[in-house]
């Protein structure tokens, strides 16, 4: 099949998108090398040898690690100190609670807008020090707090500054350190972050037990600490976005850079994250993550109050217990590096089933630990869970991270934040408070079973789409590249391509592997009986719906996500089936209403009308009538006069003809005519084979969701397989 | 001037901030932990039977009572069960701020307002509680907390020392 063939307007060589997807499939395996996964067993090379090979030394990591260590400090030191700043500020535990609540909401929705800060250019090192910064002074100034206004602006600064180290930390180890080390160099991350929960409980134990300071007294070394340690990571400097993979994978397809303009295609903010909903993995993992957050972000809390409650451990012996358990998720960490290094190379897949494994096995020896009758079994089986529980995070994110490309990591790191501080903490706090209000904290304990069996199942079932999702990833980028490198040679690409589109409304899929081409200039019909898909297949090109799988590329740009007012500035304008009017305004505001995305040349706009007016000139009678007052007629004209205001490059029209006499259907086709004269591509949806047949030289048809024939226009006419059972009868009317 | 030399430019701005702020820093901030007052009966944690005594001794503080001129070192007592005390430098009309009816009546809040709210107010370092608010679930333990903050002579907190003590009550029908 070729992307281009010879028809009239095309120019250059066609592409032969055959030769593309084999040579897909070849660069794939190399792809999926270069992404660390080699599906060979056996262990991995030696961390400091693939580093030392690779240049790249252990300063990131160690910056970035302490970093995390010190962004523990200010949310533990509040932790532990509540009672205490409640006493002397005279703020209710209520009010304290709200607070905490404003800090995790800001903790939780922050990471979305440090995302789309850094998407477009790589400066995650260096918001990373202004956010650390940014906590070092609130900490700081936490312990001169005396209003509670003033602490809640407090909580939520540092919550917001805080969010840099989910959504940025992890993506930028992803791009500092080689693939074939990442998931220890994420261990590695994750231990120093843990090491942070070990350090933390002894110093405020150190600071308010022993050396008999204040919680203010407490926040003020920190603030200190932190403000110390900040001249140490100066040095960080952002690798570049997929500087190991996502870039690499361009290399293998091309090494000179190509002069295209990538920019007016390139998603933004709510497109990513759009995107990234629909990469199945991703949605599975996401509802992992909150279950995973429904257990996790409680459990510490709960944990608390059942050694306070049924073992009666003081603050002290409970800052203990927390830095043994978070001293034994370090060892653990260590011993999971290389192991999930391998089991990632195997098969990352594997990584998710494993880790699905490990949760199962932590609330199994969370409650095993509640019903223990000794005091030092349940200690060791607590201290067990959380070792057990702490290696899903380099799990969860090597893969999370590893499906998408580099650009989009800051994003799926926020959402990963959202769905596991924010929907799993507050549903967590929500059930396990309910829980505990009617069978105390041991009960809460218990039913801690519920959202990690839950847990467990949801990443079994996310396990059987790594692997096609990362390939996905894989496609898309060598695909683009590819592209890119015929337009610089000087091949000929279309205007308008759809690929392998598959469409679902909720579970009823009806779209199967669409493919779909209109050259610059040409004049397209696509046809079919009703529900067959044509409809849902012009919404998949101007944005309306969005595809399951497949690619729409606009003048070889993928703009599959884009949204659909995006596309419309790019030059692809919808006209709908039916009556694509403003029924309550004027001809003339109707008329108006297209000019608002014309930026620049809307100041021509009352020429534009009066064009519209001259070629239509039943409008230019009606034209203070209501919209919704015209004849089906009129209101198609009006409809196409959008075509004559925003002159798009390309044109979908659906069902134009549907119901008009037909001297109307050829005043309008006559127009459409006109239109495509001037250089526009036409997609014309219609029911009627005769007109489309008699408009265009190529046609489509489709029937229950796939595309049956593509081709010349007088071929199909001969195909009476496909045409005797929808049209050609009663549709005559045309020319 | 480098990238590193910028940052650390930046940094440096971030600290002289920092300085600013701690210009407007309030007066009277404490930050090593008051040790002035120790409690000695119950024990921190103990689990007691009703009538519980909160015994405690204080040094460097003259109890004078109530009424007379304010002065720091000097005052008496206010004692809270299971209630958040008022911020440093207010009174205990702090406490009825949100009950308009107690702001519309003269004298309020007076002691059995308090009383009926876990507060009580002593120039004495012993307090016996006879009764002390039930738990909601029966069957759990029933924890209660005492802080004692002091009162200058006019009734305002001095300073934002709080000295606090918890227990658990068994009720003698159990």
């Amino acid at each position: 099949m070729t992307l281009a063939p010879q028809r009239p307007g095309a120019g250059g060589p066609a592409v032969d998108v055959d030769e593309i997807v084999a040579q897909r499939v070849r660069l794939r395996g190399e792809a999926r090398e270069l992404l660390g996964v080699t599906g060979e067993g056996g262990p991995p090379v030696k961390l400091r040898t693939v580093v030392k090979e690779n240049k790249v030394g252990f300063y990131p990591l160690a910056a970035l690690g302490t970093l995390s260590i010190i962004d523990t400090f200010q949310g533990y030191a509040f932790t532990v100190l509540t009672p205490e700043i409640s006493r002397s500020l005279g703020i209710g535990l209520g009010t304290l609670s709200l607070l905490i609540v404003l800090k995790t909401l800001a903790l939780t929705l922050a990471p979305l807008s440090i995302a789309a800060l850094v998407q477009r250019h790589p400066r995650r090192a260096l918001v990373c020090l202004i956010t650390a910064a940014g906590w070092s002074v609130t900490t700081l100034y936490t312990g001169f707090v005396t209003a509670t206004l003033i602490l809640a602006l407090v909580l939520v600064l540092d919550g917001a500054s805080s969010g840099s180290t989910t959504v940025l930390h992890p993506p930028l180890l992803m791009d500092y350190y080689p693939p074939a080390t990442r998931v220890r160099v994420l261990s590695i991350y994750t231990a120093f972050n843990n090491f942070g929960n070990v350090l933390a409980p002894l110093l405020v134990a150190l600071l308010a037990g022993v050396l008999g300071y204040t919680w203010r007294g407490v926040f003020l070394v920190f603030g200190l600490a932190c403000l110390i340690v900040l001249p140490f990571m100066l040095k960080l400097r952002d690798p570049g976005f997929g500087r190991w993979d996502t870039e690499k994978l361009k290399a293998t397809v091309h090494q000179a850079t190509d002069e295209l303009d990538p920019d007016d295609a390139e998603l933004g903010f709510f497109e990513i994250t759009r995107r990234l909903f629909l990469i199945p993995t991703i949605r599975r993992l996401l509802a992992g993550f909150a279950v995973f957050g429904m257990l996790y972000v409680p459990l510490a809390t709960f944990l608390s109050f059942y050694l306070d409650e049924e073992l009666n451990f003081g603050p002290g012996q409970r800052g203990l217990f927390y830095a043994l358990t978070s001293a034994s998720t370090i060892v653990a960490l260590a011993l999971y590096g290389r192991r999930g290094e391998a089991m990632f190379r195997q098969d990352p897949g594997k990584v998710i089933r494993y880790a699905g494994f490990q949760l199962a096995v932590g609330v199994t020896l969370i409650c095993l630990a509640v019903v223990s009758p000794f005091t030092w079994l349940t200690l060791m089986l607590f201290t067990l869970s959380t070792a057990v529980i702490a290696v899903l995070s380099p799990a969860l994110a090597i893969v999370t991270l590893s499906i998408v490309p580099a650009q989009m990591r800051p994003h799926a790191g926020a959402l990963y934040g959202i769905f596991f501080g924010g929907v799993g903490g507050i549903a967590g706090a929500l059930l396990l408070g309910g829980v505990q209000s009617r069978y105390g904290t041991a009960g809460a304990l218990v039913s801690l079973a519920l959202p990690g069996v839950a847990g467990s199942l949801l990443l079994a079932r996310a396990a059987p789409c790594v692997q096609p999702d990362m390939d996905r990833m894989i496609d898309e980028v060598l695909e683009t590249e590819q592209l890119k490198q015929v337009k610089a040679a000087g091949g000929h690409l279309p205007m308008l391509s759809c690929k392998g589109i598959d469409f679902s409304y909720g579970q009823l899929q009806v779209l199967f592997d669409v493919d779909f081409t209109v050259d610059d200039g040409e004049m397209v019909a696509l046809l079919g009986t009703n529900g067959a898909g044509k409809s849902t297949l012009l919404k998949v090109i101007s944005g309306i719906g969005l595809p399951s799988s497949g690619h729409v590329r606009y003048r070889g740009q993928d703009i599959t996500y884009l949204d659909a007012e995006r596309r419309t500035r790019l030059g692809i304008t919808q006209i709908p089936g039916g009556r694509a009017v403003f029924g309550p305004l004027t001809v003339l505001e109707n008329l108006r209403s297209y000019g608002y995305t014309l930026g620049k040349e809307r100041k021509n706009l009352d020429d534009l009308i009066e064009e519209c007016l001259e070629a239509f000139p039943r409008l230019a009678e009606r034209k203070t009538s209501l919209a919704s007052q015209l004849s089906g007629g009129e209101q198609q004209m009006l409809g196409l006069s959008k075509a004559l205001i925003m002159r798009p490059r390309v044109l979908v029209i659906d069902e134009l003809s549907l119901g008009l006499a037909p001297i109307i259907v050829g005043q309008l086709l006559e127009m459409v005519r006109r239109i495509n004269a001037t250089g526009t591509s036409v997609v014309l949806v219609e029911q009627s084979v005769n007109i489309a047949l008699n408009l265009v030289e190529h046609a489509y048809f489709m029937e229950k969701g796939e595309m049956r024939f593509d081709g010349p226009a007088a071929d199909l006419l001969a195909r009476d397989d496909l045409l005797r059972a929808v049209f050609l009868e009663g549709s005559t009317a045309a020319t | 001037m480098g990238r590193t030399g910028r940052r650390a430019v930046l940094l440096a701005a971030l600290a002289g901030w920092c300085l600013s702020l701690s210009g407007c820093v309030p007066q009277g901030l404490a930050f090593k932990v008051d040790e002035r007052l120790r409690f000695i009966a119950p024990e921190d944690r103990a689990t007691v039977r009703l009538p519980v005594t909160v015994d405690w001794e204080i040094e460097d503080f003259e109890i004078t009572g109530p009424g007379g001129e304010p002065r720091a070192g000097a005052g008496y007592f206010a004692v809270f069960v299971d209630e958040t005390p008022m911020p440093a430098g207010k009174d205990l009309r702090w406490i009825a701020r949100k009950d308009r009816s107690c702001r519309e009546s003269e004298g309020c809040p007076d002691e059995e307002y308090l009383n009926t709210r876990g507060i009580y107010t002593t120039t004495d370092t012993v307090l016996v509680l006879d009764q002390l608010p039930r738990g909601r679930d029966e069957d759990r333990r029933e924890r209660h907390r005492v802080t004692v903050v002091l009162l200058d002579a006019s009734g305002r907190r001095l300073g934002e020392s709080a000295f606090a003590i918890a227990f658990d009550v068994q009720r003698k029908a159990d």
